[in-house]
């Protein structure tokens, strides 16, 4: 066990995960029965889902105050990673433990509802999160004034340009109460007002001793916000260097 | 092992599952107690899946001035429409067929929409099961919520009956609440078990829809199990017709008999009995199959 005091981190023992790719082929029931009806004759193809090792036997320890930024190219296993520590996807192999709040950014449209208003949404993503109506409630005026949507906030969410989106979405994810906060490749889609406002946020979140856990391509960003660099290559962690 | 959580008020529901060991390849048991866990979760945060539901049905209604109600009318034109034309060629009394076959259409359609669209509650919450962690059990109660109140909806089809007919309605008709009880019970572990295998195989969906549309004419529902003579044991074997009658008997009139309530709880709890292992299997491989 790690022994921690705080009740904040986040163990990675020896993670693998493979995600299995369904064609329309095999996801279909009428294969399985034939394999089955045929003896395994057709095991061969049938039973031949391509699998994407997506992660490879990572390992690592997060504490408060850690501020990780994840590099690597695309298909690298960045987003794969941030959605083990959602705890969206389980490990194939190996063991992961989150102790602590998630809130995450990985997609800017997840969990939005398109055709309700900005205000519903806020209220939604809250009670998933959660949260009762009446916190949520208390905290919709901080977190529309953050946004800068004004009016727009009345307005369902499929009128929104992606611009719109991403402070609405950032807006609530930095806004919910969370120990540790999941980010990937976001910014740069708001306009450079919001960008600093959101940059000043995250700096703000991070001092509360929460776990910050960044996907970016940007070395800007990463070397502006974090203390922590891993790098990813094919699914395995190449480097993990404190800065 | 964590300890809970202080302050903010949250409630521990998604963090406590969060919380928990995720182990990989783990036991049976360790399983059991993750998935038990998830349902527990959801059964907490009940304000989470009913606003997911309440969405559904304001999305029903977005653009349109009836939204569901449109259900109800479409089932009062079906119902006058089949049940006259039977009522003729089985030579019955309208206002006696009409009033039993509005009835057990309106059971019946609540029945196979939660089959139906229970089949998607993880598939068509794909966005969300991939992008954030809710208990599997929510998307679940979504779907078992939204049926329901779109069955109350369709409910309202029965009134014209009542008016156009001036049917009494006994006391007896209030143990029509424990039969709607019964049904309603019925539809979360079917949910469960059909969503957790159609997120492994697509085909459930449209293998389902066929079974609902042959079931409709199998159970009485525009024919009375009387008229089957010596054959009247097709009707006693299908749970189905159970579950509608514990609603249209006590409606019409009549004490259903013991041995529907017998078939319907005998029902739910198997459901329940194969539903549940089969979710504790699959469980973690849900957000990788939706």
């Amino acid at each position: 066990m790690g022994v921690t005091l705080s009740s904040v981190y986040v163990k990675l023992d020896r993670c693998s995960l493979h995600l299995p790719v369904f064609g329309t082929v095999n996801r279909s029931l009428k294969n399985l029965v034939l394999t089955t009806v045929t003896g395994g004759r057709l095991a061969g193809s049938a039973k031949n889902i391509t699998v994407v090792e997506a992660l490879n036997d990572v390992s690592f320890e997060l504490k408060p105050g850690d501020r990780v930024g994840l590099t690597g190219h695309n298909g690298a296993g960045k987003t794969t990673l941030l959605k083990v520590l959602a705890g969206v996807y389980e490990p194939t192999f190996g063991r992961s433990e989150v102790y602590g709040r998630v809130s995450n950014l990985l997609d800017v449209t997840m969990g939005l509802d398109f055709e309700a208003t900005g205000i519903d949404n806020v209220v939604l993503r809250g009670l998933l999160h959660g949260m009762s109506r009446s916190e949520i409630m208390s905290r919709l005026p901080s977190i529309w004034e953050f946004s800068g949507l004004g009016d727009f906030m009345k307005m369902p969410v499929r009128t929104y340009s992606s611009g719109m989106l991403v402070r609405l979405a950032f807006s609530i994810a930095t806004s919910l109460d969370s120990d540790i906060l999941l980010m990937d490749e976001w910014l740069g889609v708001g306009d450079a007002d919001f960008n600093r406002q959101a940059e000043d946020r995250l700096l703000s979140l991070v001092k509360n001793s929460s776990i910050l856990v960044l996907a970016s391509h940007n070395e800007g960003i990463i070397s502006a916000t974090c203390n922590r660099v891993m790098r990813f290559e094919h699914g395995s962690l190449l480097s993990d260097v404190r800065l | 092992m964590r300890s809970p959580d202080v302050g903010g008020g949250i409630s521990s529901s998604v963090d406590l599952v969060h919380g928990s060991d995720v182990p990989s390849h783990a036991s049976w048991s360790e399983q059991s107690s993750l998935a038990l866990a998830d349902l527990f979760a959801s059964m907490r945060a009940p304000a989470m899946w009913s606003a997911l539901a309440w969405i559904d049905i304001k999305h029903r209604y977005r653009r349109s001035v009836l939204g569901p109600f449109w259900i109800t009318i479409t089932m009062a034109v079906l119902i006058l429409g089949i049940g006259t034309l039977y009522g003729i060629l089985f030579n019955l009394p309208l206002r006696d067929y009409l009033p039993y076959i509005a009835l057990g259409d309106i059971v019946w359609i609540y029945m196979s929409t939660a089959a139906q669209e229970g089949c998607s509650a993880f598939t068509a919450s794909e966005n969300l099961i991939r992008s954030m962690r809710v208990p599997f059990m929510a998307h679940v109660m979504r779907v078992v919520l939204r049926c329901f109140l779109v069955f109350l909806h369709g409910a309202v089809a029965y009134l014209p009956f009542v008016l156009i007919f001036d049917l009494e309605i006994s006391t007896v008709a209030l143990y029509a609440i424990p039969g709607v009880v019964l049904v309603a019970l019925m539809t979360p572990p079917l949910i469960l078990l059909l969503s957790c295998l159609t997120a492994r195989f697509r085909d459930i969906q449209p293998i389902v829809t066929n079974m609902m549309q042959m079931g409709f004419f199998l159970t009485p529902i525009i024919w009375k199990p009387e008229m089957l003579g010596e054959h009247r044991w097709v009707a006693d074997f299908n749970p189905l017709f159970h579950f509608i009658e514990v609603v249209r008997a006590p409606m019409m009139g009549n004490l259903p008999e013991m041995q529907s309530y017998i078939a319907c709880i005998v029902s739910v709890l198997v459901l329940w009995i194969v539903a549940f292992p089969v979710f504790i299997a699959v469980r973690r491989k849900l957000s990788v199959w939706v």
